[in-house]
């Protein structure tokens, strides 16, 4: 298992450097000089370089590279080239909009999506089976601009009763919320539903059927415990998801959220908040993903004797 | 000599052709696909779509890239169906016209992602060993990138249009085709027929092209099917960021995102210039999903 582990470890290591890298060089070939954004369009060329020189970036790529790595093992990601603050800092303080918006999305998608799959199933093949399938269908394939734009025509215009703008209460997250949960919800129980009829195949549920437990049990105890770990999966895909942020949704309701914020960087050419962003979501991903598979090694002894073979 | 002898004559002969009957996997596929009233609705759909894709340009009431500032932001009429847009132009001749171009991005950055994948997932499976190594390493670090963020970066570094945003979604979407063609392919690598075709003395090119990626081909119709509607999503993306294509030109994503500005003066102009987006993504996710289950029942769940 510690080899195991150990493994895991070292390929996302590697797949970090990996990601670092190759924001690196693309942000590198960018064109627009961020210093001549910065600056008037009349600034004379001593001025240019001594804010070059500031910022950092006349020195050559790979030294500049291997500082910024430095810096980032010990958690200095560096300082935006706008706000003139910490990279860190910025994007801790735009993470509490985020996580909000996240969790009660997933706590949100998952109310809806576990009874429309269980439902579902359990009916399978009949007309109930049909609408909600077809409902997940259409949850899917909604565009969650236009459907954000139409929530907002509704909800905040015509009726006039939820704020389409801003992240300061409670209520400014109920449409966001909605918008991003129906879209996560689609997927969410279409899935639900393929494991439950999977498990309602097994011999168990026989048994506790030929025992006289009634159906509601036998699907409530039964079943649900079994169709549970490809549901710890989908949670763990979609917090993984709504962490990196909901950049056209956060844009569309004014959040100060982490996807706000990229496209603030990108449209600046603010190139250590670019790469703290690109960092931060690939060190989310990786993360859980390390985790996940070290939690199945556990689980399953198949997985860990396999070498990491995925 | 009975086994040369024409199939379907033989089934006759011994008296079960209507049991028996010769068939392969596409008109198997076909069959069953027929048999859902779903799929066969979105797929009128799409080839509607496609219909307006190739002769819309010809079909619409009005130009659509031609204003009049009289008649501004106005309401449906019957002369103007879904109403005008900004600078007067009708907002139904340019749902049409933006047909081409978001669909044309759909399938084109589609297929470009498919090839790329294609191309690794046989590579990595086939070769195996450090080639494969490479290679789900690079799938695994491209996963691990935020996607519509990288997109954009790609889209900064390249600048905005149709073309390099052909170039985005196909650079950045291979992934998950090469590893859903990798697993299969290392599958099929160890199956008899291969094993067979190797003792026939052919050469490893003429497996994989005669023998793998056939195989492999069910497969990738399905990804096809049921990826082209986040390229044409993630389209609407750019457009909303300004990366999109360049004015005049009409796409459902530049529409969207034009009409979010007049929502309050003119709202239909907004819902109209999503509804075709919408349907479009729906009927394609049907029919891809009633695909899979009829031409690769065992990728159901995936």
């Amino acid at each position: 298992m510690l080899k195991y582990a150990m493994e895991r470890i070292l390929q996302s290591s590697l797949v970090l450097l990996g990601v670092t890298l190759i924001t690196f060089i693309l942000l590198n070939v960018v064109p627009g000089d961020p210093v001549l954004i910065m600056l008037d369009q009349r600034a004379d060329q001593l001025t240019i370089d001594r804010v070059r020189h500031e910022l950092g970036i006349d020195r050559p790529l790979p030294t500049q590279y291997f500082e910024f790595l430095k810096n980032a093992v010990r958690g200095d990601l560096g300082t935006s080239f706008f706000k003139k603050r910490p990279v860190t800092e910025l994007l801790s303080s735009a993470f509490g909009a985020t996580a909000k918006l996240g969790l009660m999305t997933l706590a949100v998608s998952l109310c809806m999506s576990i009874p429309m799959g269980i439902l579902a199933a359990v009916f399978r093949g009949s007309i109930i089976d049909r609408a909600i399938m077809f409902l997940a269908m259409l949850f899917m394939s909604l565009p969650s601009l236009w459907l954000a734009m139409v929530f907002q025509l509704i909800f905040g215009v015509f009726l006039a009763a939820l704020p389409i703008s801003g992240s300061e209460t409670m209520r400014h997250y109920i449409l966001p919320v909605a918008i991003l949960a129906i879209g996560y919800a689609g997927g969410a129980s279409r899935l639900i539903r393929n494991n439950v009829i999977d498990s309602l195949g097994h011999d168990f549920v026989t048994t506790a059927r030929s025992k006289g437990v009634p159906e509601f049990f036998v699907v409530m105890q039964h079943v649900l415990k079994n169709a549970a770990i490809p549901i710890v999966t989908l949670i763990g895909i979609q917090l993984r998801s709504v962490l990196g942020g909901a950049m056209i949704i956060e844009t569309i309701f004014s959040m100060h959220g982490l996807g706000r914020l990229a496209i603030d960087a990108i449209n600046t050419r603010d190139m250590p908040l670019i790469q703290g962003n690109v960092v931060y979501t690939a060190t989310v991903f990786v993360v859980i993903n390390l985790v996940v598979d070290l939690v199945y090694g556990l689980l399953d002894p198949r997985v860990r004797l396999a070498g990491g073979e995925s | 000599m009975i086994l040369f002898r024409n199939r379907t004559k033989l089934y006759e002969e011994v008296g079960m052709a209507d049991v028996l009957r010769d068939t392969g996997l596409y008109k198997d596929a076909w069959r069953r696909l027929k048999r859902s009233p779903a799929a066969l609705v979105a797929m009128g759909f799409i080839g509607f779509v496609v219909f307006l894709a190739i002769f819309g340009p010809y079909l619409t009431p009005h130009d659509p890239n031609l204003g009049n500032l009289m008649v501004r932001l106005k309401p449906p009429s019957a002369t103007h169906w879904f109403g005008t847009d900004q600078l007067g132009r009708d907002v139904f001749s340019r749902v049409i016209a933006g047909t081409r171009i978001s669909l044309f991005i759909g399938v084109v950055a589609e297929l470009i992602a498919l090839t790329i994948g294609v191309i690794m997932g046989t590579i990595a499976g086939f070769f195996g060993g450090w080639v494969d190594k490479l290679i789900s390493r690079l799938i695994e670090i491209l996963s691990s990138f935020p996607f519509l963020l990288f997109a954009l970066a790609i889209m900064m570094v390249l600048g905005p249009g149709i073309i390099n945003i052909f170039i985005a979604i196909g650079l950045l979407s291979w992934t998950n085709v090469a590893r859903l063609i990798r697993g299969q392919v290392m599958r099929l690598k160890t199956s008899e027929y291969v094993m067979a075709a190797r003792a026939a003395g052919a050469n490893e090119l003429s497996i994989i092209f005669k023998h793998l990626i056939p195989n492999c081909m069910s497969t990738i119709i399905v990804i096809l099917t049921m990826d082209i509607p986040g390229a044409i999503m993630t389209e609407t993306f750019f457009s909303y960021i300004g990366m999109g294509v360049r004015p005049p030109h009409a796409s459902w994503g530049k529409m969207l995102s034009e009409s979010r500005m007049y929502m309050r003066t003119a709202p239909t102009y907004s819902i109209f210039s999503g509804l075709l987006l919408m349907l479009t993504v729906l009927a394609f996710n049907t029919f891809g999903d009633a695909l899979r289950d009829a031409l690769d029942p065992r990728l159901k769940n995936k």
